[in-house]
C-alpha cells in the first residue's frame, strides 16, 4: 500500500485549490523548516487562564460561500470543511509564531540520526471533549486511519511507512527515506488526532459527529445552513500566540453557508452575521474606511498565482517540451514582458496580495525574493522586440504571424473569484503586443478533467500549500507546467525534501526555483492575502503562523 | 377514474425510469471525474485514484453501474454521497421538506396575488387598473429573480429588519424567498386569469345572470370566476413545476438549504448519487402535480370525464 506513495514521494503531495485553501487558512507568514533534533515543546504560559471572561462571550456568526461535505479529516480536503474542523481537532505539533514548530499534543520530539524514525512524546494531561485521554493509542489509530488509500489526504504523508506505539505516551513514525517536511505536514489539521472511541461508535457518521481535543465541539449541524460550535469545556492549550489557554470565551461560533457574496454582505450590514471569510478583494476594500467594520489580514501568504505554458508529453517518456508557439523561450519571455502584474495586483486585487516573482509563496520556507530578477519586467516594447526576433511579424488586425500562421493562443483560467477580470486584462495586454488570445473560463470540475487533454496554450492558476513541496505539486499537475519534468529540477526537489539541514535545504530549493525561472517554465504573479471582514463589535481575533484565524480570545462586545 | 389513475401512474413510472437513465448517462458523459475531484487541483498517484474510483464503484462498466444503482434504488436505497458519505435518502429527507415549504408558500402567494390581480384587471378591462396590473405583470415575469431577491433583502431585511437575510429554519427565513420565487408565477397567473375572465364575461350565461338581476359581485365570483379558473388551475400546476427549478436560483440567493442548493453543490463536486436522487425526486413531484391538476379538472368542470 505504501509503495505507490514512496515512488512518487512528495510529488504525490495533494494540493487543495488555493482559493479554497485560502478561505480556510488565510495568508500565512514565514515558517522555518522543520527543526531537526530534539526540541522542547513550547511551555508558554501557565495552565488554563482563569475565568473564561465574566463579561466576554457572545455569538460569532461567520458567513461564507462554501459547503461542508464532512468534518472528518479522513474524508475531505476541501477548504470549507478544513476551516471548521481545524477548530475541533488538535495536531501533534503546530507552527510557532516566530517560525519553526512547537509542540501541541506532543510535548517534544526527536529524530534518529538516519532521519528515518521520529519519536513524539505526548503531553499526559490532554483529553478529548468526550473525556477520553489523548494517548499513543489514539495517535496511532488516527494515523492508521489516514494512511488508507481511500483517504484524500493520505499522500500528504509522503514517505511515512508506519506509526507505532512505544508506550502509552510515546509514538514513533517510521519513514522510508528522510523527510524534512514531516513537521510541516503533521501541523496541518488534516492530521488532527481523533477520538478512537467516537470513530468506532459513529463509524461512517463520524464526519457528522466529530470528536477531537480542539478548542470547539460541534453542537448542531443543519446541513447547508449552519454549523454551530461551542467551546470545549475540557480544552487547554499551550499556544504562545493566544492569551486564553482554556476554553474559548465565545458562547457559540456559527458558520453560516450563504452561497451568494451579495447576500453575505447584506447579512453583515444587517448584523445577522458578524464576520465574512474569503471575501473577494473588490468587496473587502469597501469596508476599509468604515468605522462600523474591520478588515483583518493574515500575516503573509501560502499561495502562488502564476501563468504557465502548455506542454507536450514526450513520446518516448523522456523530457517534455513546450507546445508551440511557446517552444521558443523568447515567446515565453514576451508574455512576461507584456503583462503588467503590478497594476493587476493594485487594481484587481486592491493590494490584498503581494507581488511575487518567484515560484514559492512569500510565507513558505525557501522563499527568496532575489530570484525575481530572473523574471522579465513589464516592458511591452521588449515583448514586441522578442517576438520580432522569434520571427513573429506584425500582420493584419494587429495579430502577429509566422509562416502564415497567426499568433493565436488559448488562455485558460478558473471561473472563480477575481480570475475572470484578471484574465481579461492579461488578454488585452497580450493582444497589444500582437497575440490573438481566446479565453476559456471553466469551473474546477471541468477544468481538471479537460486541462490534461484540452487545447491549452497558456493558463493562470493559483495554488496554496504551507510547505516548499508546493513546487512538487506545481510540476505534478498533469498539464501546463505540471508536465515540466526537467530531470535537474526533479532531482533537486527530491534532495531538498530529504535534506535535514535548513541552510542546505534552502539552497536546494533556491536552485530548483532557478531552473524553473531560467527556463521561464512559469511566470509567477502574486501571493494573495485573503481578508476577513468583521463588524466592529467582534474583538480579539488573532492569527496563527499561517494567517488562519484563532478564536481563543475572541468575543463579541454587547 | 381508478383505471385512469392507474394508467397515469404507469406512464409516470416509465417517465421516471427514462429520467433516471438520462441523468445517469448525462452525468457520466459530462466532464469531471468525482474521484479525481476529491483531490483538488493536484492529481493523486494513479494507484490511489484507481482505488478511490473502485471504492465509489466507478470502475465498473456503465450498464453494471446503472443496474446496481437501480437495484438498490428499488429497495429504497439511493446510496451514499461520494462527499459526505451520508445516506442520500436522509439528505433528501432533510432538504425536501424545506423546498416543499418554500414552493408551497410561493405557490400560495402567486395564486392569491395572481388571481386577485387577474380578476380585478379582467373585470375592469380597459381601465387604468387593468393597464397598471398588466404592466406590473410584464415586469413580474421579466425581472430576474437574483436581482429581485437582492432588492427584497436590502429593503425588508437590511433596511426594515422584518425578515432574515438568509436561512431556512423559521418563517422569517421563508417569506422573502417565497415572494421572490412566487413573483413571476403571480404575473403569469394574473395574465391568464385576466384573459379567462375577459372571455368568460362575454358568454351568454353571464348575460343571463345579469338579466336575472344578480348583483355584479355574485356574477363575477359565483358565475364567472368558477369557469375562468379552469385554465388557471392548469397554469398553476405548470408554474409549480417551474418553481422547482426556479428554487435553485432563489435558494442560492437566500442561502436557503433546500434541494436547489444541494443540487448546485452536488453538481460542482460531481456527487452523482445526490444529483440522481434530486432529479428523481423533482421529476416525481412534477409528475404528481400534473396528475393532481388533471384530476382537479374533473371537479371544476363536470364536462370533463376520464375513462
Amino acid at each position: 500500500m505504501r509503495a505507490f506513495l514512496r515512488t512518487r514521494g512528495a510529488a504525490a503531495l495533494l494540493l487543495v485549490l488555493a482559493l479554497l485553501a485560502l478561505a480556510a487558512c488565510g495568508g500565512g507568514s514565514g515558517t522555518g523548516g522543520g527543526d531537526s533534533g530534539s526540541q522542547d515543546g513550547s511551555s508558554a504560559g501557565p495552565a488554563p487562564a482563569p475565568g473564561s471572561g465574566e463579561e466576554k462571550g457572545g455569538t460569532l456568526v461567520i458567513g461564507r460561500t462554501g459547503g461542508v461535505d464532512s468534518l472528518d479529516p479522513a474524508r475531505t480536503i476541501a477548504g470549507p470543511a478544513h476551516e471548521v474542523f481545524r477548530l475541533i481537532f488538535d495536531t501533534l505539533v503546530r507552527r510557532s509564531p516566530g517560525g519553526g514548530f512547537e509542540g501541541d499534543l506532543a510535548e517534544r520530539w526527536e529524530v534518529s540520526d538516519d532521519g528515518l524514525a521520529w519519536t513524539f512524546y505526548l503531553r499526559q494531561d490532554r483529553v478529548f471533549s468526550s473525556g477520553n485521554p489523548v494517548n499513543a493509542d489514539a495517535v496511532v489509530f488516527s494515523f492508521q486511519r489516514m494512511m488508507s488509500p481511500e483517504v484524500p489526504a493520505a499522500a500528504f504523508l509522503g514517505p511515512v511507512q508506519a506509526v507505532e506505539k512505544v508506550d502509552d505516551h510515546t509514538v514513533r513514525f517510521i519513514l522510508a527515506e528522510p523527510f524534512a517536511l514531516l513537521l510541516d505536514i503533521l501541523s496541518t489539521e488534516y492530521f488532527g488526532i481523533v477520538d478512537p472511541a467516537a470513530v468506532e461508535e459513529y463509524g461512517d457518521d463520524f464526519g457528522r459527529k466529530p470528536v477531537g481535543s480542539g478548542p470547539f465541539v460541534l453542537k448542531e449541524w443543519v446541513t447547508g445552513e449552519r454549523i454551530v460550535l461551542e467551546p470545549n469545556p475540557l480544552y487547554r492549550t499551550s499556544r504562545s500566540d493566544v492569551e486564553n489557554q482554556g476554553p474559548p470565551h465565545l458562547d457559540q461560533l456559527i458558520f453560516r453557508e450563504i452561497p451568494q457574496v451579495e447576500t453575505q454582505l447584506a447579512g453583515l450590514r444587517s448584523g445577522e452575521i458578524n464576520m465574512i471569510t474569503g471575501l473577494p478583494a473588490e468587496q473587502a476594500v469597501l469596508f476599509e474606511n468604515d468605522p462600523n467594520f474591520r478588515v483583518l489580514r493574515g500575516l503573509g501568504g501560502i499561495s502562488i498565482a502564476y501563468l504557465s505554458f502548455g506542454m507536450v508529453p514526450a513520446e518516448d517518456g523522456g523530457v517534455n517540451t513546450f507546445k508551440p508557439p511557446f517552444d521558443d523561450i523568447r515567446v515565453r519571455q514576451a508574455v512576461a514582458h507584456a503583462v503588467d502584474m503590478d497594476t493587476i495586483v493594485d487594481t484587481v486585487l486592491y493590494g490584498y496580495a503581494t507581488r511575487n516573482k518567484t515560484p514559492l509563496p512569500t510565507g513558505v520556507f525557501g522563499y527568496d525574493p532575489s530570484l525575481g530578477s530572473l523574471v522579465p519586467d513589464y516592458d511591452p516594447e521588449a515583448a514586441a522586440r522578442l517576438l520580432d526576433e522569434a520571427g513573429w511579424t506584425m500582420g493584419p488586425g494587429g495579430v502577429r504571424q509566422k509562416d502564415g500562421r497567426p499568433l493565436a493562443i488559448n488562455f485558460w483560467s478558473l471561473n472563480m473569484g477575481s480570475a475572470p477580470q484578471m484574465a481579461q486584462i492579461i488578454q488585452n495586454q497580450l493582444e497589444q503586443v500582437g497575440f490573438d488570445v481566446e479565453i476559456t473560463l471553466l469551473d474546477v470540475a471541468t477544468y481538471v478533467s479537460q486541462a490534461p487533454t484540452g487545447d491549452l496554450d497558456l493558463e493562470m492558476l493559483d495554488q496554496g500549500w504551507p510547505a516548499p513541496n508546493i513546487l512538487n505539486s506545481i510540476v505534478g499537475l498533469g498539464w501546463g507546467v505540471g508536465l515540466y519534468n526537467n530531470p535537474d529540477l526533479l532531482d533537486l526537489l527530491a534532495r531538498a525534501q530529504s535534506e535535514a539541514d535548513d541552510a542546505r535545504r534552502a539552497a536546494l530549493y533556491r536552485q530548483a526555483q532557478e531552473v524553473l525561472l531560467k527556463d521561464l517554465a512559469l511566470v509567477p504573479m502574486y501571493t494573495a492575502t485573503v481578508p476577513l471582514v468583521t463588524r466592529a463589535e467582534v474583538q480579539g481575533i488573532k492569527f496563527d503562523a499561517l494567517g488562519g484565524p484563532l478564536f481563543h480570545d475572541a468575543y463579541v462586545a454587547p | 377514474m381508478g383505471r385512469y389513475i392507474a394508467v397515469r401512474l404507469g406512464a409516470a413510472l416509465v417517465t421516471l425510469v427514462a429520467a433516471s437513465m438520462l441523468i445517469f448517462v448525462l452525468l457520466r458523459v459530462a466532464p469531471g471525474d468525482p474521484a479525481r475531484l476529491m483531490y483538488g487541483l493536484t492529481p493523486p498517484p494513479d494507484a490511489q485514484l484507481e482505488e478511490m474510483r473502485a471504492a465509489l464503484g466507478l470502475d465498473q462498466p456503465l450498464p453494471v453501474q446503472y443496474a446496481r444503482y437501480m437495484g438498490a434504488a428499488l429497495r429504497g436505497d439511493f446510496g451514499r454521497s461520494y462527499r459526505s458519505h451520508e445516506p442520500v435518502g436522509s439528505m433528501i429527507a432533510e432538504r425536501f421538506p424545506r423546498t416543499l415549504r418554500l414552493t408551497l408558500a410561493a405557490l400560495v402567494i402567486a395564486t392569491v396575488v395572481g388571481v386577485a390581480a387577474g380578476v380585478a384587471a379582467g373585470v375592469r378591462r380597459g381601465s387604468w387598473l387593468d393597464a397598471a396590473t398588466m404592466a406590473a405583470a410584464v415586469l413580474g415575469v421579466s425581472v430576474p429573480s437574483f436581482w429581485f431577491g437582492m432588492v427584497l433583502i436590502l429593503v425588508f431585511a437590511v433596511g426594515l429588519g422584518w425578515f432574515s437575510v438568509a436561512g431556512s429554519s423559521t418563517w422569517r427565513d421563508v417569506v422573502l424567498p417565497a415572494v421572490t420565487l412566487g413573483i413571476s408565477a403571480a404575473a403569469v397567473i394574473a395574465r391568464v386569469t385576466r384573459a379567462a375572465m375577459v372571455e368568460v364575461l362575454t358568454q351568454d350565461y353571464i348575460r343571463t345572470a345579469r338579466v336575472k338581476g344578480l348583483a355584479e359581485r355574485v356574477v363575477y365570483f359565483r358565475h364567472a370566476l368558477k369557469n375562468a379558473l379552469i385554465p388557471v388551475v392548469s397554469i398553476v400546476g405548470l408554474q409549480m413545476g417551474y418553481m422547482l427549478s426556479g428554487a435553485i436560483v432563489v435558494e442560492n440567493v437566500f442561502g436557503y438549504a433546500g434541494m436547489g442548493q444541494l443540487a448546485v453543490y452536488a453538481l460542482n463536486t460531481r456527487d452523482y448519487p445526490v444529483i440522481q436522487a434530486v432529479v428523481l425526486v423533482s421529476t416525481t413531484c412534477f409528475i404528481l402535480v400534473n396528475l393532481a391538476v388533471d384530476l382537479l379538472y374533473t371537479l371544476l368542470d363536470p364536462r370533463i370525464r376520464y375513462a
